[in-house]
């Protein structure tokens, strides 16, 4: 996978943005708990806030659980849904499961390589658990299926 | 009481749920009428989910229940009428092309057991759970019987894990309540990770409470406190409903003692694994362990601790209510009781089905679910194989499935068209296995992406002889040599269309040269 070029702050403003990372980070930790069993939820919750887990963000909360960073990273790298990089401003999934398979999504998702609209990001997925109305897409987080996925279409680029 | 029950489960959302449940609330209101008068109650799965968005009616006449299927919200106000006035022709016949048999073979050969509170019951309410007897069996457990009383039922019951391993859930509490004395835990797997498998999640949307009993009883059985389900992160209705549902079990003080938690996964197949499962809820890396020593020896924080999956779970209700005579004898040989199965793919009638264990696959897949022309059913998802059409007439069991080359697994059940060409599908898991490999052991991690290099061939129609010998050489070794399921499972689907479909990959060998 590429790594996008992380932009830094301004020197004078790294600090701030620092402070305030450490800020939230312990907010979350004081919510669930100062020990190594709560680092998953403490990684959900970062990631619900700021949309992605930052590398400030990741050694705040290695200080903060007495954790080496290796760990954290280790762990936060090695869960598919959480992102080590900022988040897209949209995104669209496709459920490759075996249902949606079989009905076509590989020539679903071909199709939307193609015709992706600028800011949107493609993904996939292995089963969404909505096997009944496959081909399935996740579109910011919705699951839709065929029929609304004409009305999001558009949206999407989709033709 | 007239009543409209809306399913409100994952799959009829996708198919625009929610406007028709507003639809009908607004219609209800241009009739001035109240809630009390006319009741559009939230439920979980209808069952028929390629026929969503779904409502039952219960007309006011107390006549028996009408299904209707794919109704556009502009069709509130006809559903509204016809509940109040069952016999209103103008109503009746806006609403025929929507309307669902009720009496077609996909309804009338279930026998919900696991499934039975699902369309009745309103998954936000305990209320609603307690009126429909949910915590009865826990509240009997505690005032009536004592921990091996409840353990010699679920024993004599014959329920065995419906994860997919099929280990009997009666030695299983056993086990960990014969353990040295010191404190233990119980789990629910609700990891529910197979392509094409949502029975878990049909409970954890539809029916939480029932769940929730049945771990509070598995607990009570064993002598644990605390109690975790992990709940995979792709279902995000699930988590809402399961917290409001512990919450609510909080406030009525219903758990007396035991402590329950959720515990949100984030991604990863391999946390299905019972020793990945645990090194996840204890915030590492969702990494499998060698075995033994067992989770029952020796589990979450070193503690002895109970695994069992969310439908194993929310069959004990049933079970303690109806006796363990009573569900041991449904069923077959050495499976007992009902299998909840996820019905999709290429067939027209797509949903959850609950039958005995012994019905055949041709029941389910063809009375049942209308297919023809099938070429093949997948089951026991990427662990699991392909039973050709010849061999549909198999009675469904543990045994019967793993002699056939696949399993019963978790209930993902995947119809195949003619067209589909099966090294395609093989190639299809191989690449879901190297995704999901966590990478510990090197027969998985790099077996699985060989394996799926020399599918790639023969799905480009340029295999050869010996492609073919390594393919099979490979596969057993990976079988044979990696840590955990996945793993060891992943070759299943290879080994599975050779076995049934070897002609299609010989066909796609002698292409060009290598």
């Amino acid at each position: 996978m590429h790594r996008r070029a992380q932009v830094s702050p301004p020197l004078h403003l790294e600090s701030a943005v620092n402070s305030a990372v450490t800020a939230s980070v312990e907010r979350c930790i004081a919510r669930h708990g100062r020990c190594p069993e709560a680092l998953i939820e403490i990684l959900h919750a970062l990631q619900h806030q700021h949309g992605w887990l930052s590398p400030p963000a990741l050694a705040a909360v290695s200080r903060g659980l007495a954790l080496p960073l290796s760990r954290v990273q280790g762990v936060a790298s090695f869960y598919h849904l959480f992102a080590l990089q900022p988040p897209p401003r949209h995104r669209i999934a496709v459920c490759l499961g075996t249902a949606c398979f079989v009905r076509g999504a590989s020539a679903l998702q071909q199709r939307l390589v193609q015709d992706l609209a600028p800011g949107w990001q493609l993904e996939q997925l292995s089963c969404v658990g909505a096997c009944a109305q496959g081909p399935v897409l996740l579109v910011d987080g919705q699951i839709a299926g065929l029929a609304a996925m004409e009305l999001l279409a558009p949206a999407a680029g989709v033709s | 009481m007239a009543q409209i029950r809306c399913c409100t489960a994952s799959g009829c959302r996708a198919a625009g749920g929610d406007a028709l449940q507003q639809a009908l609330q607004q219609a209800r209101g241009h009739q001035g009428l109240s809630p009390a008068a006319l009741s559009i109650k939230a439920v979980g799965c209808l069952r028929l989910c390629g026929r969503g968005p779904l409502v039952a009616l219960d007309p006011a006449d107390g006549g028996c229940q009408k299904l209707y299927g794919a109704v556009p919200p502009a069709s509130a106000l006809a559903l509204v009428q016809l509940t109040l006035a069952p016999h209103a022709p103008g109503a009746a016949a806006a609403l025929a092309a929507h309307a669902v048999d009720g009496d077609h073979p996909f309804f009338a050969l279930q026998q919900p057991v696991v499934l039975e509170g699902l369309g009745r019951v309103d998954p936000e309410s305990i209320d609603d759970a307690l009126a429909h007897g949910a915590y009865s069996q826990l509240q009997r457990c505690r005032a009536e019987a004592r921990p091996e009383q409840v353990r010699a039922c679920i024993r004599r019951s014959g329920l065995r894990g419906r994860g997919g391993a099929g280990y009997p859930t009666g030695l299983k509490w056993d086990t960990v309540a014969l353990q040295p004395p010191g404190p233990r835990l119980v789990v629910c797997n609700a990891d529910e990770g197979d392509p094409g498998a949502f029975m878990d999640r049909a409970v954890l949307e539809g029916d939480p409470h029932r769940l929730l009993e049945g771990l509070a009883i598995a607990a009570f059985a064993v002598g644990a406190e605390l109690g975790y389900v992990y709940l995979r992160a792709e279902y995000p209705l699930a988590i809402a409903r399961l917290r409001r549902a512990l919450r609510q079990l909080r406030q009525r003080g219903l758990l007396q003692g035991l402590d329950l938690q959720l515990r949100v996964g984030a991604g990863a197949y391999v946390c299905g694994e019972e020793t990945a499962l645990l090194a996840s809820i204890a915030g590492g890396r969702g990494t499998p362990r060698q075995r033994p020593p067992y989770p029952a020896q020796q589990g979450l924080f070193g503690r002895p601790t109970l695994i069992n999956n969310v439908e194993t779970l929310a069959a004990v209700p049933a079970i303690l209510r109806r006796g363990a005579d009573w569900y041991a004898a449904l069923g077959t040989g050495r499976s007992r009781g009902t299998k909840v199965f996820s019905l999709s793919g290429a067939l027209p009638h797509t949903g959850l089905v609950e039958v005995p264990m012994g019905t055949s696959l041709r029941t389910v897949v063809e009375t049942m679910g209308g297919a023809s022309g099938v070429k093949a059913v997948q089951t026991g998802g990427p662990a699991g194989g392909c039973i050709p059409s010849a061999l549909l007439d198999t009675p469904i069991a543990y045994e019967t499935l793993a002699e056939l080359g696949s399993m019963l697994g978790s209930g993902g059940m995947v119809v195949l068209p003619e067209g589909l060409p099966m090294p395609q599908l093989a190639r299809y898991f191989m690449g879901f296995c190297a995704a999901e490999s966590c990478g510990k052991c090197v027969p998985c991690r790099a077996g699985t992406v060989q394996l799926a290099q020399l599918l790639d061939r023969f799905c480009a129609g340029r295999g050869s002889a010996g492609d073919l010998q390594q393919l099979e050489q490979l596969g057993r070794m990976v079988q044979a040599t990696s840590l955990c399921g996945l793993g060891q499972g992943a070759p299943n689907p290879v080994f599975s269309t050779l076995r049934h479909f070897r002609h299609e990959y010989e066909a796609a060998c002698g292409g060009a040269p290598r």
